[in-house]
């Protein structure tokens, strides 16, 4: 895609524990935020996309309430049930119909009002899965963690030290739930063990928070300051965890072909100056490495020994800090699509990359990473 | 935000009894279970692309109805595994006895294709490893439920 949409504000509540608001303040305070900061007023909207979830809500129409909240109010308003990536790619595509100019994108939720991981079971198979009682969110990605392990020679050390580079930049980023400037291996791996080899510090801390995202068609964005363009999307849908292998994240690579197709990356680690990844757990990160192209399959946990995806590496990955850092359902994926522009545009202070002109910005969905989309973003 | 923590009662109910939700599967693994009773297993295999499912499945990735029942073997492969940690963390519960940690292990049966999650026992964490051979640990009296399939044990 050349020039066709571009993200031209953004705006994303700190993310907390047990925020003081309510979703729909929430999403009132960052709708306002992000058409500050694309400069628009309300009336200016064409369409609204938002990302919830029934389910966590424990209400039916979970977009009900949020009408009002994200500015939809007599407008065209629809939603995804899925990472907020999903609601940024379906605006992406009314824009692209040549119908919209303007497009409010939202994802929001609040763990501390659907009680941490027990929603997660219910994506399980009902009939087996469920009834068995073994698996959960963690004991299933703890499956995915060994899998992958196992076939690629991955180490305890290697995951705590995503995890401990992650907590660390993220001591940087203000919006940051869990952030550890003096986080290491050790400490990591002397966080408690949830399920092995899952530690507390490797698995993403479910949290509060809302972030949105005003996209524009290219006409509308080519008069706005500093538009990010995003340049190409991909997305792929995998088997449940128990029809696939557990060892490698393919749909994400079927995601990362299309998108790269699209946005005319031949070789994502030297045309690729930074990547967002969504990882709920330490080792997704390391699989999403081998996913994205950005080093040889089963080579994750060498490439990332390498150095390079650090802070001050040649492809930082997880400047803000990443899901280990903040993972709100329904908003993170949303979320790294911010970061990711954030850099591009100069603006993520403590934690800013060196010249970011081009970023890749990964959401997921469903347990084990079932579901994933990329986006390839880039400056003027 | 003084109301924060107050919570409102409304009087009446959602009455999820009264849900009725479709599942073909519960046919198929009722069947599965049958079998149990006389310590069979049995699969099914999808006429498309040969895919053997275990638990059974009413339908494919390839947009064939699985509908070939094949009896599989009670010995298989460990895929992956897990064990717990022995604590309670965000409302999930370590429900093994305290300090004895549960494995819990993904196999393959031989003769199928999909993976089943299931309990290992007489074995240490230690002692598990991706590849290792395991055989289901049979009730004595097998009373063609769930809980029949709930261990297996090296081999």
């Amino acid at each position: 895609m050349d020039k066709e949409v571009a993200i031209i504000g953004y705006a994303q509540t700190p993310y907390e524990a047990d925020a003081e608001a309510s979703r729909e303040m929430q999403v009132l305070e960052v709708t306002k935020a992000a058409l500050a900061a694309a400069g628009l007023k309300r009336e200016q909207l064409d369409t609204v996309i938002t990302a919830n979830n029934d389910y966590l809500d424990g209400r039916t129409i979970s977009n009900m309430r949020l009408v009002e909240p994200s500015g939809a109010w007599q407008k065209n308003e629809s939603k995804v049930e899925m990472d907020g990536a999903y609601a940024a790619l379906y605006a992406l595509m009314r824009i692209l119909s040549g119908d919209h100019g303007i497009a409010m994108v939202v994802g929001e939720s609040q763990a501390s009002v659907y009680g941490g991981y027990i929603p997660g079971t219910m994506m399980l198979d009902p009939t087996f899965d469920r009834q068995r009682g073994l698996l959960n969110e963690v004991s299933a990605s703890a499956l995915q963690a060994r899998a992958y392990m196992n076939a690629c020679g991955v180490s305890e050390e290697q995951l705590a030290g995503v995890a401990a580079k992650n907590l660390a930049n993220a001591a940087k980023n203000p919006l940051a739930l869990r952030a550890d400037g003096k986080a290491d291996v050790k400490k990591v791996l002397s966080s408690r063990l949830l399920y092995s080899p899952i530690r507390e510090l490797m698995a993403s801390p479910l949290c509060d928070g809302a972030c949105a995202v005003v996209l524009a068609s290219g006409k509308v964005a080519a008069k706005s300051g500093n538009p990010v363009w995003i340049k190409g999307v991909g997305f792929s849908h995998d088997s449940y965890l128990s029809e696939r292998s557990l060892a490698e994240m393919s749909s994400l690579k079927d995601a990362a072909r299309r998108c790269y197709a699209m946005a005319g990356i031949e070789d994502p680690a030297s045309q690729l100056d930074l990547a967002e990844v969504h990882e709920c757990f330490a080792h997704e990160e390391l699989m999403a490495y081998e996913a994205l192209g950005l080093c040889a399959a089963g080579e994750g946990g060498a490439f990332f020994d390498s150095g390079t995806t650090s802070m001050d590496g040649s492809l930082p990955v997880n400047a803000s800090g990443g899901a280990l850092a903040a993972n709100v359902a329904c908003a993170a994926g949303l979320a790294r699509i911010i970061e990711a522009a954030m850099q591009i545009r100069g603006e993520a202070g403590d934690h800013q990359v060196k010249g970011v002109r081009t970023a890749v910005a990964h959401g997921q969905t469903g347990i084990c990473a079932q579901e994933n989309i990329i986006y390839v973003l880039g400056g003027e | 935000m003084e109301y924060k923590n107050e919570t409102v009662s409304i009087e009446g109910g959602w009455p999820m009894e009264h849900w009725q939700w479709k599942f073909e599967s519960l046919a198929l693994i009722r069947k599965t279970l049958e079998a149990l009773r006389e310590k069979k297993l049995l699969g099914l295999k999808c006429p498309g692309c040969g895919l053997v499912y275990f638990m059974p499945k009413p339908y494919c990735r390839c947009l064939s109805i699985p509908d070939e029942w094949v009896e599989v073997k009670d010995t298989g492969t460990v895929t992956t595994y897990t064990f717990t940690g022995a604590w309670a963390y965000e409302g999930i519960a370590d429900e093994g006895p305290a300090g004895t940690p549960l494995i819990i292990v993904g196999i393959v049966l031989d003769g199928t294709d999909t993976m089943t999650v299931c309990t290992l026992s007489d074995a240490k964490p230690e002692d598990v490893s991706v590849g290792m051979r395991i055989r289901l640990q049979w009730p004595e009296n097998p009373e063609g439920k769930l809980e029949d399939l709930a261990y297996c044990v090296p081999l």
